[in-house]
């Protein structure tokens, strides 16, 4: 699933740390979103949305890249 | 995920002692008692008896990696899945192998260890496919 999370944190010049800390997950778990490897669950993906202040769909997006 | 979760802390310290309690069961059990002076009733009964301190250790086990986040959560299942599969395949064929080859028998202490060992060989391999 394609995913704007490493430009969104770019924007706010967090570390993947920094934004593990603020949504109680693991440094890991971030690089695996960004890097496409991992999905995140739903609970995830709302924390990850409200913490953005976006919808889901603003971040995450199911659609093949134009 | 910090790493002084203080549920996991416990958890963890739940199944080392667990774990440590087990041992000492099964060795006091094996030196201290003979079989041959009890009752088989309660020769079972002693030889159950690590069971407890093993489940209570697996509750442990449990309780810490609940509190691992989710990616840490599937690579630990998945890992354990492998575990599971290989020590599968391992256990039958060595006891095709034992039947067919007479090769000696191996005792069933084995089992737990080779889990462990597979669990901890999958770990890295499921943990790449993840960075």
């Amino acid at each position: 699933m394609k995913n704007r999370l490493r430009v969104l944190r770019a924007e706010r010049n967090w570390s993947q740390a920094d934004l593990a800390n603020r949504l109680g997950v693991s440094r890991q778990t971030i690089n695996a979103i960004e890097t496409e490897k991992y999905d995140p669950s739903l609970p995830l993906a709302f924390a990850i949305g409200r913490l953005f202040e976006l919808h889901i769909e603003e971040i995450f997006s199911d659609k093949p890249e134009a | 995920m910090t790493h002084t979760n203080p549920d996991r802390a416990r958890g963890f310290r739940q199944f080392t002692i667990g774990m440590l309690a087990y041992t000492v069961i099964v060795i006091a059990g094996g030196f201290l008692l003979e079989p041959q002076t009890l009752t088989p009733l309660v020769a079972a009964l002693i030889a159950l008896l690590p069971i407890a301190a093993a489940l209570w250790a697996m509750a442990g086990w449990l309780k810490a990696v609940r509190t691992f986040d989710e990616l840490q959560q599937k690579i630990f299942s998945e890992s354990g899945l492998i575990a599971l599969g290989l020590t599968a395949v391992a256990t039958f064929t060595y006891g095709f192998l034992e039947v067919l080859m007479g090769l000696p028998k191996v005792s069933m202490f084995a089992v737990f260890p080779f889990i462990a060992a597979t669990f901890a060989l999958a770990q890295p391999f499921v943990r790449r496919r993840y960075a």
